[in-house]
């Protein structure tokens, strides 16, 4: 009997998936408009006379352009998010850290229509943690929140600098609260949590959910690593 | 005549330069940036065929599929998308999606694929005019 192998829901495998098939198709749709971009000039040179006035083309070439920008964004966010898992460890700001996740789940956070609002620190937080698996429980928390946030699909990130460690918070917006659905409950999530050194920090109505980090003693933190989303 | 193709993509360029390619090929376009403005058109206008874009916010294509299919039944749909696995391929065509093509795709490809629609929609519509007339000659034909 042939032994079936499931992903489970909550793994990295199947996160990072999640992530890649959304940028590739980004990509595909930024190829769709190169290709029928080129087609378009190939038509208007064949057409000739006035269609093909440099006005025209220079145009088209402008959406190539545009296009190409737009999938060479998406690469490097991709090419930083592969590479996330080279170091076992890295300082990094929380909220810049956070909007690089929201960045590469930008896609299909447009898709669900969902909005999430950063609000920022003011000052940079750093945090030592494995930057892949940063990513993977973030993500998770805000699609948590997201399915708590009603048809708005709202919802707040708030971070903050307490005596125990960094914390970020993840807060439905419009007046919504968190069912009894508890997030990252997985012995996967409470491995990674572990090594970490963060402890989830349960939904209160003033704050959200959360995600503390241990504070390590300042000299513990590496320097902090530069994120360019 | 002209094929009437109804374009529906979340990507404005992406209308912009294939809505041009298709009129220089003599079809006669109309655009919608998703799938709620798509089910508004076609209850005033009739088409020929829907070019539609798979994945898009708020509906995505299998529910606009759906929608349409219980709109107008004899629409037929051919689905733009970045990449089709073979389940949602099945599925699409099961719920009545005409065909399906992958971005970034061939225009003539595609003008060839509308004409099919075309074809078929025809045929669809002429055997639901026969069946009318059936009805209304074994109603009031003695």
């Amino acid at each position: 009997m042939a032994t079936q192998q499931t992903t489970s829901p909550e793994s990295g495998v199947n996160f990072f998936g999640k992530i890649l098939a959304s940028a590739t198709h980004e990509i595909k749709n930024n190829l769709a408009i190169i290709n029928e971009s080129a087609g378009l000039l190939e038509d208007l040179s064949m057409m000739g006379g006035a269609s093909f006035s440099p006005e025209r083309v220079n145009d088209v070439a402008q959406k190539i352009g545009r296009q190409i920008k737009r999938a060479d964004e998406i690469l490097k966010r991709m090419n930083r998010f592969s590479h996330s898992v080279d170091v076992p460890e890295q300082t990094v700001d929380l909220e810049t850290a956070t909007g690089f996740v929201l960045e590469l789940g930008s896609r299909l956070l447009d898709v669900a229509c969902a909005h999430v609002r950063i609000i920022p620190a003011g000052k940079q937080i750093p945090v030592t943690c494995n930057l892949f698996h940063f990513a993977h429980l973030v993500w998770q928390c805000v699609e948590t929140c997201l399915k708590n946030s009603g048809d708005d699909k709202q919802m707040s990130i708030r971070f903050e600098d307490t005596a125990q460690g960094p914390a970020i918070w993840f807060s439905p917006d419009a007046g919504h609260s968190l069912s009894n659905e508890i997030p990252l409950d997985s012995g996967q999530n409470r491995d990674i949590m572990k090594q970490m050194n963060v402890i989830f920090q349960p939904y209160n109505a003033q704050k959200g959910f959360g995600l503390l980090w241990r504070n390590p003693s300042s000299n513990e933190h590496g320097s902090l690593t530069t994120i360019t989303p | 005549m002209s094929e009437k193709v109804l374009l529906v993509d979340d990507e404005e360029e992406f209308l912009e330069v294939m809505s041009e390619r298709m009129q220089a090929r003599g079809m006669t376009v109309t655009t919608a940036t998703s799938a709620d403005q798509a089910l508004a058109i076609i209850e005033k206008e009739s088409f020929d065929a829907i070019v539609m874009d798979f994945q898009m916010p708020a509906m995505d294509g299998m529910e606009a599929l759906k929608a349409i299919k219980t709109q107008k039944p004899e629409l037929q749909i051919i689905l733009l998308t970045g990449y089709a696995t073979v389940e949602k391929t099945v599925e699409a065509m099961k719920i009545g999606a005409t065909d399906f093509l992958e971005k970034p795709a061939d225009l003539e490809a595609l003008a060839e694929k509308i004409k099919k629609a075309k074809a078929e929609k025809m045929l669809i519509v002429e055997e639901q005019t026969e069946e009318k007339l059936k009805d209304i000659l074994q109603r009031y034909g003695n």
